[in-house]
């Protein structure tokens, strides 16, 4: 599979990229430095600048040593079996379309939850996340879905006075 | 001394600090015992709880809850093969045999007094090694916490995976994470893009949250449908006291070896069972059967990772250096109710060092107590679905994120981290690392520039001082021997793949 041959490469990669972004535009945009500092060490850019370097030197490590050890495979690799690298592309198509699917289900319970409020929305996304497990045992579902945030809405807001946010019910 | 210890016994002796601890290891021994959630998740769920309870008693519920997480992770581990936590890997080997030949309730009580005794040991080297250790670290100036905070950084980032390049990645991303909001010393912007909520820096919990709870819930979103173990029964027998005579030697090793190793900042629970079951195995008549069902190996494994649990916090509470991410969460659930581990701990809040500690050792007796009256109960929590468990969580996230701040900025941080927890744990870069990085930045970086404050500038001021020297030298000497370890793994991997060609 390309991923798990190249994903030192691919990491290395990413790292060395976002270093040089943040060195050649973020840094220089959102660090404020001040002119009356005079030692170079002091600076408010420092520190930044030394964690960000270290990070492209562990890029180019991994850079490097991704692409040589993805060289030894190809080489090493010579009887492929063709049915085997289907059935693992298949699970890896499968995985990244289910990360995707939930991680676009946290992004709705979040635009949700400033919508509807905190409790309606955990209710849905209970439903929603427990069906997308493949549970059909709605009996246990819908009191889970429906007594959990309640029950934490409650806790939060009388014993921790701390009021969630009801959306439109407010 | 008496009348620190009189005030501290008034601070501790309250129903809700008794409560809440008693509370806290049922709900670790609830977490530890359900597969796939780990104590780490346990402390950073139950985190937002405290908010509202005094520190004594917030810190008393997060130590309960790391106590009875460790120790539940043995249940899943004897009874359907599956560590609750990575600590209790170990405790398979042998807990698993037991467990299919009818004597899982031995296996499981044997685990428990081992558990409880390790615990105990690990316990009293706390109270008795931590007060030396502030008192010596009183001493301490920002160069010599700036040389300490650095050999910790190595240790950890060294030791959080197989792979030392990786560990430092996430070391530097947490880093990089922690320097977002205001300069400490000008008080200038530093990545915040405008963004007041980012003024004070990227909060804590849903950091934490978002990278220790998420990442785990979308990757079991992308697993296929597991089909659900099930354990055959407990069984009746109980442990003897022949049987726990016959174990108590390996119990007490297994102590020793887990307060040693939970001592030194970043090696954690796993190593120190490992390290305990074999030294039980190479010194036990019944060696050959180790693996197949013997009590002492479940003994030693337990008693290797439960000894470390009190011992993992003599360097939070000496030298504010967590020993591992646990009590980085510790650490951080310290400085959310305004204090700051370490040597002026001890110095102005003496009385609430002794709290603790009175706590800590009820904990123990908490554990003996909630283990032995419901070890069939929290067999049973091994049965909870996983198709119910993690939306759960998610949901218990989502409000957890919420209440630190009451905003939504910190839910949209939570499900950022969770993303890049995410690609983190697809590119296996190691979580721990980060988070600690991400808690100890400030205070490396503030030490640092302290320290060049006071010498204007000038780096001699790290190595005029020989703390500072041994703690560089240490630093030094362990990325040495991790780049020694990781080289000598390489070369035993390939090796291994040359005999089997």
């Amino acid at each position: 599979m390309f991923f798990a041959r190249f994903s030192d490469a691919i990491l290395g990669v990413v790292l060395c990229v976002g270093s040089l972004v943040m060195i050649l535009i973020i840094i220089p945009i959102s660090v404020q430095v001040p002119k009356s500092n005079k030692v170079l060490a002091l600076s408010p850019d420092f520190w930044i600048k030394i964690i960000v370097w270290l990070s492209l030197c562990l890029g180019a490590y991994l850079l490097f040593t991704g692409l040589k050890s993805a060289k030894e495979q190809l080489s090493e690799e010579k009887i492929v079996d063709i049915k085997h690298q289907k059935m693992l592309h298949h699970s890896y198509s499968r995985s990244i379309t289910m990360a995707t699917i939930a991680v676009v289900n946290f992004f709705i319970y979040f635009l949700l939850i400033g919508w509807i409020g905190m409790v309606l929305a955990s209710t849905i996304a209970v439903i929603a996340f427990v069906l997308m497990c493949g549970e059909r045992r709605y009996k246990i579902m819908f009191p889970v879905a429906v007594i959990l945030p309640v029950g934490l809405y409650y806790f939060f807001l009388k014993v921790a006075n701390i009021p969630m946010p009801l959306g439109i019910f407010s | 001394m008496i009348e620190n210890l009189s005030i501290a016994f008034q601070l501790f002796a309250t129903l809700d600090n008794v409560a809440f601890l008693f509370v806290g290891v049922v709900v670790g021994c609830i977490v530890g015992a359900i597969p796939g959630m780990t104590a780490t998740m346990g402390v950073a769920l139950t985190l937002p709880f405290t908010f509202y309870l005094p520190p004594v008693t917030g810190i008393l519920l997060l130590i309960g809850v790391y106590k009875g997480g460790i120790y539940g992770g043995s249940i899943p581990a004897i009874l359907i093969k599956t560590p609750g936590t990575p600590a209790a890997a170990c405790t398979v080997l042998d807990g698993f045999p037991l467990a299919q030949k009818g004597q899982a309730n031995k296996a499981l009580h044997m685990a428990l007094y081992a558990s409880c005794f390790a615990d105990f040991v690990s316990n009293i080297a706390l109270i008795f090694f931590s007060g030396f250790i502030a008192s010596f670290a009183l001493k301490f100036g920002p160069p010599e916490f700036f040389a300490l905070i650095l050999f910790s950084l190595t240790i950890i980032a060294g030791v959080a995976g197989d792979n030392l390049a990786r560990g430092l990645i996430a070391a530097c991303l947490g880093l990089l994470l922690a320097t977002v909001g205001l300069d400490l010393i000008y008080g200038t912007e530093r990545m915040i893009f405008g963004e007041p909520e980012l003024m004070g820096g990227v909060k804590f919990i849903p950091v934490l949250i978002g990278l220790f709870a998420l990442p785990e819930i979308i990757d079991h979103f992308t697993r296929k449908l597991e089909t659900h173990k099930k354990f055959a029964g407990l069984g009746d027998e109980g442990v003897t006291m022949a049987e726990w005579k016959r174990c108590f030697k390996s119990v007490v090793r297994g102590s020793f070896i887990g307060v040693i190793m939970g001592a030194i900042p970043g090696i954690g629970g796993a190593p120190s069972a490992f390290l305990s079951y074999s030294e039980a195995k190479r010194t036990s008549p019944n060696a050959d059967n180790f693996g197949k069902g013997e009590l002492e190996g479940i003994a030693a494994a337990e008693a290797g990772n439960n000894g470390v649990c009190g011992a993992t916090m003599i360097p939070l509470l000496a030298l504010g250096v967590p020993g591992d991410v646990i009590t980085a969460v510790i650490l951080g659930a310290f400085m959310i109710h305004g204090l700051q581990p370490g040597p002026i701990l001890f110095e102005q809040n003496i009385t609430i060092v002794y709290a603790i500690f009175m706590g800590i050792m009820l904990s123990s007796t908490y554990l003996l107590l909630v283990g032995k009256v419901g070890i069939r109960f929290f067999a049973r929590i091994s049965d909870v679905p996983n198709s119910f468990l993690y939306p759960i969580v998610l949901v218990l996230c989502v409000f957890g994120a919420y209440a630190v701040g009451n905003t939504m900025f910190d839910l949209l941080v939570m499900f950022m981290m969770g993303l890049i927890g995410y690609f983190m744990l697809k590119f296996h870069i190691p979580a721990a690392p980060f988070l600690i990085a991400f808690i100890l930045g400030p205070l490396l970086e503030d030490s640092f520039r302290q320290s060049l404050q006071l010498s204007r500038g000038s780096f001699d001021i790290f190595i005029r001082n020989p703390i500072c020297w041994v703690f560089l030298s240490l630093a030094v000497l362990s990325v040495v021997m991790i780049i020694r370890r990781n080289l000598k793994l390489k070369k035993d991997k390939s090796l291994a793949a040359m005999i089997l060609e």
